[in-house]
This record gives structure tokens, C-alpha cells and sequence, in this order.
């Protein structure tokens, strides 16, 4: 434990950039930026949808991969998720950020999958553990192991809702405001359940950092 | 700084999000906030470390066929019962693939690997052939479909033209890769799955941009 201790104690001391899949701003002249590019795709220039798709579509497949828990439901919540995008695309406000409201429909679709399946559950209930096909690089298998396993397990814990306000904050990182549009919940509320989550989190990773965090 | 920065203003340093740097220097001296900070940068570093799950090109194919596909094709259900037996074949070929009995393990020097290639290629004709069949199959369908989407080109403009004509000639190309891997059952397989995505992918677009002409 002394050990895992001491690399969980190292990842501290690493400044917490924005995840890969997070939209990265473009550089000027190379890539059109997100306005021009929602203008676009509103008048219906399927080039732009494409870029938008690019973009966001790994931040969508990942929200959606964490909230189902199931690769092929992912894959065909993305889809959804995007045609739906596609189609309300006029209803975008002006002042709304392209991402958040991506995860907001995401979580849209995930619910609905969600209650079919708890009209007609799985053979496999969402409380067991299911091995997620994702191939780790080397590196981060030599890191992960039993800190990654307990993360996956007090993810799963959460509900879902839960679950989607705490992911939309610390993986891929929306302002309160924004989510409380996504979830279409009130600010107060969304700071309560991230808390409450943030809580549960940490009395299951507790005991592993404990040794490297103080 | 006097007393405690919020909980806000900690995630917000801890995160890199807009870090006011009287919160950081706050936290330098004070044990129980610097504790904090570790707590949620420790959180989201772990959160955001895990692998990102793969992003399917059928995805993208899929969304595309169902958005920018306004064909107006009328007899494209008739290739279902086609698509359907191709089915049907690839799932059996499969079938026997995975449950096919292990071949006795015998010692060969390296230069019998090429003889030890084709003859385990002779050595399960039944296979052999289901997956022929399913991968005449599925050039079957796709040739249907080629004929319904013949019909319609000329009415498209040519930027729609060319998505579908890539589209087509990827799921040809597929199917002439699973032709051409006649020694690996396993990858055969493997190809085959992918044509029947792309198949499904093209009929369902098709099929919807008859709905949308009706």
C-alpha cells in the first residue's frame, strides 16, 4: 500500500491539464472556430457537421461510455446523440458552448437507454463489474492498476445523474453553469450532487491515498 | 489572504481553472486547504487519466447515412432477404471458426511456416467455404444496393455524390480484403463483421431516404 501510496502521492504534484479529448482551441487561420463552424452547419454545409463531429464526438463517446457502461450502447448513443445534434441544431443558443450542450443531449439519449433496459434488463445487471474494452497504453497500465480499479468501481456506485454532474466537472471540464443546463437542473443543485459525489468518491479511494496525500 | 478561499476558488487553482494566485499562495501555508487541493487534483488526474475508449468509423458512417442521404429510392427493400442470408452465413462461418477443435500441436522447423499456413487452411474446407459464401453474399447485397443508389446519382449534387461513392467502394474494398485473407479464418471474420456494418449502414441510409421521399 506504502507504494501505491507513494505513485497515487506523485500524480498530486502534476498540474491537471484538460483531458486529450477535450476540443482544443484552434489556431488561427488553420481551423475554423466553433461560431463559424455552428454557422455552417445551421446552413446545412455537411463539411462542417464533420468537424464538429471530429471534435467532439471522443468527449461524446467517452461521457456516454461512462454513463452506459456498455461499448456497442455507447456507440449507438453517439450516433443518436449526433443525429439528434444534427436536427436541433437551429435551437443552439447563442451564448451556449457547443460541448456542454453535446453532453446534454448525450445524457439525454443515456437515460433513455437506460430505462429501456430497466424495462427489459440486460442478462449482465449494470452492478456487475464488466471489463470496459478500452486498450490501456503501457504507461498507464504500469500506473493504474489498483487506484484505477477502485475509481471504476466508485464511478459505478454512483447514480447515474450523479454520475453524468461529477464526469461532465472533473473529466471533461464544464463550468457549474453548464452543466446546469445540460442536466437542466438548478446551480445549487448541481453543486450539491457534485459534492455528495466528490464524497463518495473519496471514502472508496480513501484508504489508498491516504498514504501518498498526506 | 484572510481566512479560508472557497471551495470554488480551491478547485478552481486545484483544476487550472482561472487560479487566483493569493488562493495558491493561501494554500502553501495551510495545511487543511493544500490537503484539499491534493484531494481534488489527485481526483480529476485520475479521472481524466483513463484510457480513451476507440471511436468506430461506423459511427460517423452510420450518422452520415441518417443526416445527408435525401435519395429518393423506391425498391431498396427488396435486397433485405439477400442481406439477411449474408447474415445468417457470416454468423455460422463464424460460429465455426471460434468453435472449430484445435489442431494437434506439432514441432516444425521456421521454413514449414508457410506450409503449415495453407494446409490449416485446407484443413477446415467447411469454413472455408461458409465464409466464401457469406463474402458472395454480401457482394451481393452491396451490388443491390449499387443498382438502387445508380438509379438515384445522377439527381444528387456532387459533393453527395462522391460520400456515397466512397462509401461504396470502402465496403467493396472491405469485401475483397476478406477474399483475399483466405488463410486466416480469424481475420476473415474480422472483414466480413466490418461489410456487414457498412452494408447495414448504406441500406439503413437508403431506407431512410425513402421514408424521407414518401
Amino acid at each position: 500500500m506504502a507504494e501505491t501510496g507513494q505513485r497515487f502521492a506523485s500524480l498530486i504534484d502534476v498540474p491537471v491539464t484538460p483531458a486529450d479529448r477535450t476540443p482544443v482551441p484552434p489556431r488561427r487561420g488553420e481551423v475554423p472556430p466553433e461560431r463559424d463552424l455552428l454557422d455552417r452547419a445551421r446552413r446545412g454545409e455537411p463539411e462542417a457537421f464533420r468537424v464538429i463531429f471530429d471534435r467532439h464526438a471522443p468527449s461524446v463517446r467517452r461521457f456516454l461510455g461512462d454513463l452506459l457502461r456498455d461499448d456497442t450502447a455507447a456507440d449507438e448513443a453517439t450516433q443518436e446523440t449526433f443525429v439528434r445534434a444534427h436536427t436541433r441544431m437551429r435551437t443552439l443558443r447563442e451564448d451556449e458552448r457547443l460541448g456542454g450542450w453535446l453532453l446534454g443531449i448525450a445524457r439525454m439519449v443515456s437515460m433513455e437507454q437506460l430505462r429501456r433496459w430497466r424495462r427489459d434488463p440486460l442478462p449482465l445487471s449494470e452492478e456487475e463489474p464488466r471489463e470496459p474494452d478500452r486498450a490501456p497504453s503501457p504507461e498507464a497500465a504500469l500506473l493504474s492498476g489498483e487506484a484505477d480499479r477502485l475509481l471504476d468501481g466508485a464511478l459505478r456506485l454512483l447514480s447515474s445523474e450523479r454520475r453524468a454532474a461529477l464526469l461532465m466537472r472533473i473529466d471533461h471540464g464544464l463550468p457549474y453553469e453548464q452543466i446546469a443546463e445540460a442536466m437542466g437542473w438548478n446551480l445549487q443543485k448541481v453543486k450539491n450532487e457534485i459534492h455528495r459525489a466528490r464524497l463518495q468518491l473519496r471514502e472508496r479511494l480513501s484508504g489508498y491515498v491516504e498514504g501518498g496525500a498526506s | 489572504m484572510i481566512g479560508h478561499p472557497t471551495f470554488e476558488e480551491l478547485e478552481a487553482a486545484a483544476l487550472g481553472d482561472n487560479a487566483r494566485p493569493e488562493v495558491v499562495a493561501h494554500a502553501g501555508q495551510c495545511a487543511e486547504c493544500a490537503r484539499e487541493m491534493a484531494w481534488l487534483r489527485a481526483e480529476a488526474q485520475l479521472v481524466r487519466r483513463r484510457p480513451q475508449p476507440a471511436l468506430r468509423p461506423e459511427i460517423w458512417l452510420a450518422i452520415e447515412g441518417r443526416v445527408h442521404a435525401p435519395i429518393p429510392i423506391s425498391r431498396a427493400r427488396r435486397f433485405r432477404p439477400v442481406l439477411a442470408a449474408a447474415a445468417a452465413v457470416a454468423a455460422a462461418a463464424a460460429l465455426a471458426v471460434v468453435v472449430r477443435p484445435p489442431r494437434p500441436v506439432t514441432v516444425r522447423g521456421q521454413g514449414d511456416a508457410a506450409v503449415s499456413d495453407e494446409e490449416a487452411a485446407q484443413a477446415d474446407p467447411k469454413t472455408r467455404q461458409a465464409l466464401d459464401r457469406a463474402a458472395g453474399d454480401y457482394r451481393s447485397a452491396l451490388g443491390v444496393l449499387e443498382q438502387e443508389y445508380a438509379t438515384a446519382r445522377t439527381r444528387l449534387d456532387s459533393r453527395t455524390q462522391k460520400r456515397w461513392d466512397e462509401s461504396f467502394a470502402r465496403a467493396r474494398s472491405l469485401i475483397d480484403a476478406s477474399a483475399q485473407a483466405r488463410n486466416d479464418p480469424e481475420e476473415r471474420v474480422k472483414l466480413l463483421d466490418g461489410s456487414a456494418v457498412m452494408v447495414r449502414s448504406l441500406r439503413q441510409a437508403i431506407e431512410d431516404s425513402e421514408e424521407v421521399a414518401r
